[in-house]
């Protein structure tokens, strides 16, 4: 009986758990461990550069196989990851980045909007990723809708529900 | 700020029904499959309602397009118990699906029948489960919906329009069922403007608007077909 209470409670309490925390998220693994720290800072790329999507588009992208191999089509670096790209380009494979941040379904956004109309840094809603050195396993920012709403009202954007919810 | 408002001109209208197809595919709206048609669940935010008329052998039938009304004075917002529906800003009458918990008390509030309740998951045959309009929310079971005036194109004219760093025509905004008419029965824009075209249609001596007595003030307005 017992038991079956515990069970019961830890059934309700983790089912109300907010789906965006980021306590319980299943850590991502990347198919190459990307180093953004020495791309952005020691070779000056903007995030832009990769990221291809982020002025025109809702959605950022993520780099393609042949964007890497315009650099590395030949060693720079005697890294193993590094050769992985060159290995999946002999096999004819492409690069399946995962996904980290996510909005639901219900949630409209839009890089372009935020990026262009918006001016507003990569890092205020995706954190220091420019700074990591490997893959971050989990979002370094949890976009949960108060987070969203808080940015907007600081900055007099918009909270009407439809403005997001559409 | 504009106040949206749609004319239909039934004159023009041939109940052709582009305007029922090009909404489902406009706004992601799922096929309900024979089972669920038969007990009245269909989901059509433009729903081509025909009216009969008279007595055999001089019968009649009407039809007359249906969209939200998009009230001044919605009866579903004040039903609703948890703000899932509002009427925006823009004089939009919103509804936020990830809000709605499916109570359906709007449903029966509504005297214009708009708002569908969502019996059933959405589903698409085949190929057409591919082509979803990415800009609106694909809804899940146990929600109500219903049309929105294509609130995403207005959202994508005023982004375009900043993206240009210029003010917003108001020509840029026009829902699906506009856009897609045949005939040009449905005028759309703003009823604020006294000398846009919905403004003016809208004082015409054939403008009817629905069940007016009942104080809803909708802002879709029809003009009554000529005899």
């Amino acid at each position: 009986m017992m038991q079956r209470t515990l069970a019961i409670f830890l059934v309700a309490t983790l089912g109300a758990w907010p789906a965006h925390s980021l306590v319980f998220r299943r850590a991502v693994t990347q198919p190459i461990a990307f180093n953004h720290r020495l791309h952005v800072e020691g070779n000056g790329l903007e995030c832009v550069e990769c990221h291809v999507y982020v002025l025109t588009q809702t959605f950022a992208g993520l780099p393609s196989l042949e964007r890497c191999l315009e650099c590395h089509e030949t060693a720079v670096t005697d890294s193993a990851e590094e050769e992985k790209i060159r290995e999946l380009a002999a096999r004819g494979e492409t690069l399946v980045w995962k996904r980290l941040y996510e909005v639901p379904d219900h949630v409209y956004s839009s890089h372009r909007r935020h990026v262009v109309a918006g001016g507003i840094d990569c890092a205020e809603c995706h954190g220091p990723v420019a700074a990591t050195t490997r893959p971050p396993a989990r979002p370094l920012r949890a976009l949960t809708m108060d987070f969203c709403m808080d940015c907007h009202r600081r900055r007099g954007a918009s909270n009407d529900c439809l403005a997001c919810h559409v | 700020m504009p106040r949206w408002g749609m004319v239909i001109d039934l004159d023009r209208c041939t109940a052709c029904r582009a305007c029922v197809v090009g909404c489902m595919q406009e706004n992601n709206v799922g096929f309900a499959g024979p089972e669920q048609a038969a007990m009245g669940r269909v989901i059509h935010w433009m729903e081509m309602l025909t009216v009969g008329e008279g007595e055999y052998p001089n019968l009649r039938t009407h039809t007359l397009p249906r969209p939200c009304l998009h009230c001044d004075h919605p009866p579903c917002i004040k039903v609703c118990p948890v703000n899932a529906t509002n009427r925006n800003p823009d004089g939009i009458v919103a509804q936020i699906h990830a809000r709605c918990i499916g109570c359906r008390y709007c449903t029966a509030a509504c005297p214009y029948t708009v708002r569908y309740f969502n019996w059933y998951e959405p589903s698409w045959p085949g190929e057409m489960a591919h082509a979803l309009n990415d800009e609106v929310s694909v809804r899940p079971k146990g929600v109500v919906e219903k049309c929105t005036f294509c609130h995403h194109r207005l959202v994508r004219a005023r982004e375009q329009a900043r993206m240009e760093n210029r003010a917003m025509q108001p020509e840029e905004y026009q829902p699906a069922c506009a856009e897609i008419c045949p005939t040009r029965a449905i005028f759309f824009g703003d009823l604020d403007d006294p000398g846009s075209e919905v403004a003016v249609l809208s004082r015409s001596s054939r403008a009817l608007k629905l069940l007016e007595d009942l104080g809803t003030e909708p802002k879709v307005i029809y003009l009554k077909e000529g005899e």
